[in-house]
């Protein structure tokens, strides 16, 4: 069962049209992450589903209820859906506790919104702090408030926006596993939202990739990353070669050479016309003899990481085309202005090319 | 498409979000109030379209009317520079330098504004029975009012990131340039938003100008309605609101399209106090005439008169309570009122910001600027073609009066409180499953709290000091502080004179200094967030 379901979600802001049809689905108990380019409209949709925006068209669906049909909306005090918004955004005149027990209502039973906090308070590693108020805590402990209050109340989804990008490299991985392992403990169905492939591949069991207002793929990290469904998501997704080439029964012709495709999603690949072929800096093959490749170069940057060596190559005779990435041992001296061979090993993704990549 | 995007986030979504709808009943409450702010408009364009352009004409358009109009225009102009520049000035040494006895200067430079304008004026002519015309009227008027600059300023000072000051530093540029270039354009919208208020009360001011024999368009619009009743005073008026208009869209047009951005919202540090070093006793001094111009000289004529008077000022202080009392039920609740009011013009400005809402918020200053006479006579008008005159010289029309009339002052306190309580904070008190009622009242109101006292505070000060609005609709056969003070003042009993302005002083002073705290507190960013 999905605990979040959106469909078709739609919305401009005047002339703009920021989400052309969203589509997305959150499992119960999942840690889903939103990832998208900066202004790709990430937050908006975080904005609509927690009820402080509406959409345009679409519906949104939280634990089987309809919150918003295009036309209709439920207010978001009725949604049971948690936020943590970029900064936490803590209420500034209140301690600590009554922060995270803002949403128990209070009043009612007094003893056991008590307990609640301390026990929440505890889970996020805070315990004792309830009487501080919020600028004396740093930005750590204050996203970790942010996430008790969010908490407090058993939202059926959490959403996180932008939860650790305010915070200092450091800090960040550091509040990262706290959060992540907080949430799973609660059990808790998160979505959060990033514009860190990093930070989306190793925290979340599913990425969504938004790009041009739609989701562009929705799949766990290791499928992503193995098998993208575009090259959109492919460049997004990191420091990748895509290469032009020509479909040839059940093969791949490049200037790299000619290359197995892979198979993933049961689907064959078409037996001729041009190709867009995806191939990972460690699925090429640098050589020192520029005769033996079928494509030569000229080393134009090595980034030295220890165990291997990320080489730019910028291919002879195409000046124009970014230069090749290639992850090699860490033992090879490739210095710059080295001239060298590259070659491709398969297999590869490749999608028929329909347009300019 | 992507560069397109990229702005959207920049804007934030909370800005554009709630753009296209405007909710129909805080809409509809703001327009009401709207509505009756402009209410004195329009009886002034209903009384001139009555009285014809034939008779229109010559009040116009006489050499009178010109000499009016570059009185009013320059005193308006050259106080409104000097209160810029000596507001800012003091709102910079206070909380950007090492001033020593910063915490007493800050409450010391904001007093002022609890001393009425006519007192000061008074307290000058005591002193100096020459003072009149153009350069007292300048020399009073600025120390009365400046204050109206240095709060928004010290405020906004307090809020300013001090890190872009210290780029300017890195970049290159002096102490001085600094100041220039990057802490005047941080404050540069509490310094246009503080002149604009100065504008307007000085073209509404009555008191002072009558005490100093400096004539302007508010002193001969009161004199023409004694002598000649309300129709050519209504003319001149009509010139008054072209002026408040000009002074609106100056305003307007200076403010252009600069906004103030934080790129760092977790940043919590208190700004740096720069070391006056050798200028600090030349800071101290400036500090130091500024408070015995604008405190001293009417407190000390004050003071004296009272030992003067001695048993004399006896007859007067036989109804000095029933004035005491009477001042504050008709000023108090114009300061709940007005309060109250400025809530939604507020909300809607702020939370759902659009052309309608800008003009909505923009509109009811224009009132600001009119005398309390025409506000006044408008009600008198309007209550008595619509409520029988029934109204006519009761609390309730006094009372509503000085709520219209101060309003803008309410606004502008409610409405920096607003600005301060980030809307983020109630979204995620609604997400947490209360509701908007709910939400103002655990989330909103706590936070703007302060500035609904501030509000309250101003409209409150302001109203115990009215004069010709009171004086037409005072209730029959009962006085408040300030008609009695300008009782004994025109008729030259100067020493009970004073103790009505003494009293006015003590009963100004709380409020005042309540004020000036607040300011003083006004959490810094890092604690808002």
């Amino acid at each position: 069962m999905n605990a979040l379901e959106v469909a078709g979600l739609e919305k401009r802001f005047d002339a703009l049209e920021v989400l052309r049809g969203i589509d997305l689905a959150v499992p119960v108990g999942s840690f889903t992450a939103l990832l998208g380019p900066s202004g790709s409209g990430k937050t908006t949709v975080l904005r609509i589903l927690a009820g402080f925006d509406r959409a345009d068209r679409g519906t949104v669906t939280v634990e089987g209820t309809v919150v918003d049909d295009g036309q209709r909306v439920l207010a978001p005090e009725r949604r049971r859906i948690g936020y943590v918004p970029q900064e936490g955004a803590l209420f500034p005149h209140m301690s600590v506790e009554k922060n995270v027990g803002f949403g128990l209502g209070g009043r009612r039973d007094r003893a056991r919104g008590k307990a609640r906090v301390g026990e929440l308070l505890e889970m996020v590693g805070l315990a004792g702090l309830g009487p501080r108020y919020p600028h004396q805590l740093s930005g750590g402990q204050q996203q970790r408030v942010a996430l008790a209050r969010a908490l407090a109340v058993s939202p059926g989804v959490i959403l996180l926006d932008e939860p650790f990008a305010s915070l200092d490299a450091e800090m960040r991985a550091a509040v990262r596993s706290d959060v992540l392992d907080v949430l799973r403990r609660a059990g808790a169905t998160t979505l959060f939202v990033t514009h860190d492939q990093d930070e989306a591949l190793s925290s979340a069991d599913q990425v969504a990739v938004l790009v041009g207002g739609r989701i562009a793929q929705a799949a766990a990290p290791r499928e992503l990353y193995a098998r993208p469904t575009s090259p959109e998501v492919a460049r997004f997704l990191g420091a990748m070669n895509l290469v032009a080439g020509t479909f040839e029964a059940g093969r791949v012709r490049t200037d790299l050479g000619v290359l197995d495709v892979e198979r993933g999603q049961g689907t064959a690949p078409p037996a001729t016309g041009p190709a867009v072929v995806l191939v990972r800096p460690e699925q090429l093959e640098v050589s020192d003899d520029p005769a033996s490749a079928p494509r030569h170069g000229e080393v134009v940057a090595a980034e030295f990481l220890g165990h291997d060596v990320v080489v730019r190559v910028r291919a002879e005779g195409d000046p124009s085309a970014p230069p090749l990435v290639a992850r090699v041992a860490g033992n090879r001296l490739l210095a710059v202005g080295t001239r060298v061979g590259v070659r491709a090993e398969g297999p590869v993704v490749a999608w028929p090319r329909d347009r300019e990549i | 498409m992507t560069t397109t995007e990229v702005r959207v986030e920049r804007i934030g979504p909370a800005a554009l979000a709630q753009r296209p709808r405007l909710p129909f009943g805080l809409t509809a409450t703001t327009a009401a109030v709207v509505a009756l702010l402009t209410l004195p408009l329009v009886f002034l364009i209903l009384q001139a379209v009555q009285t014809g352009w034939s008779q229109l004409r010559p009040v116009l358009f006489r050499q009178f009317t010109v000499s009016l109009l570059w009185n009013t225009v320059r005193l308006t102009v050259v106080v409104t520079a000097l209160c810029a520049v000596i507001g800012t000035l003091a709102a910079w040494l206070v909380e950007r330098t090492d001033l020593p006895g910063r915490r007493l200067w800050a409450v010391l430079l904001v007093l002022p504004i609890a001393v009425p304008d006519f007192v000061v004026s008074f307290g000058w002519v005591q002193l100096a029975p020459g003072l009149s015309g153009f350069p007292g009227a300048v020399l009073v008027m600025t120390f009365a009012v400046y204050p109206f600059v240095y709060l928004p300023v010290a405020a906004s000072l307090r809020r300013a990131d001090p890190a872009e000051e210290e780029v300017a530093r890195s970049l290159g540029l002096g102490p001085i340039a600094t100041f220039w270039r990057v802490t005047v354009g941080q404050v540069r919208l509490a310094i246009l938003g503080g002149s604009l208020i100065v504008a307007l009360v000085l073209l509404a001011e009555y008191g002072a100008f009558e005490i100093l024999r400096y004539r302007t368009f508010t002193t001969e619009i009161y004199t023409e309605y004694l002598n000649f009743g309300p129709s050519t005073a209504g003319t001149l008026s009509l010139v008054l609101v072209m002026l408040s208009l000009a002074v609106l869209v100056a305003e307007g047009a200076s403010r252009g399209g600069g906004r103030v951005a934080r790129t760092a919202p977790m940043a919590a540090r208190p700004p740096v106090r720069h070391q006056l070093g050798r200028g600090r006793p030349v800071a101290l001094a400036g500090c130091a005439v500024v408070v015995a111009l604008a405190l001293g000289v009417p407190f000390g004529e004050i003071v004296s008169l009272l030992a003067r008077a001695g048993r004399s000022s006896l007859p007067g202080a036989a109804s000095l309570g029933s004035a005491v009392w009477h001042t504050v039920l008709y000023s108090a609740p114009a300061g709940v009122i007005a309060t109250l009011a400025a809530i939604p013009v507020a909300v809607l400005s702020l939370r759902h910001p659009s052309r309608l809402s800008r003009l909505f918020e923009k509109g009811s200053y224009l009132v600001l600027g009119l005398p309390g006479i025409v506000i006044a006579l408008a009600l008198v008008f309007f209550s008595e073609r619509y409520l029988a005159g029934s109204l006519y010289q009761s609390a309730v029309l006094l009372v509503v009066a000085y709520s219209m009339m101060f309003f803008p002052l309410a606004l502008v306190a409610v409405r920096a409180s607003f600005a301060q309580s980030p809307v983020r904070l109630e979204e995620v008190a609604r997400s947490l499953g209360r509701r908007r009622i709910e939400v103002l009242w655990w989330v909103t109101l706590p936070l703007i709290a302060p500035g609904l006292a501030v509000g309250f505070c101003l409209v409150f000060l302001e109203a115990l000091t009215e004069l010709t609005a009171t004086l037409v609709l005072i209730p029959p056969s009962t006085e408040t502080l300030s008609t009695q003070f300008w009782a004994f003042q025109t008729n030259g009993y100067y020493g009970q004179a004073a103790l009505y302005a003494a009293v006015i002083i003590g009963l100004a002073v709380i409020p005042g200094y309540a004020l000036g705290r607040w300011f003083d507190r006004l959490p810094s960013v890092g604690s808002t967030t």
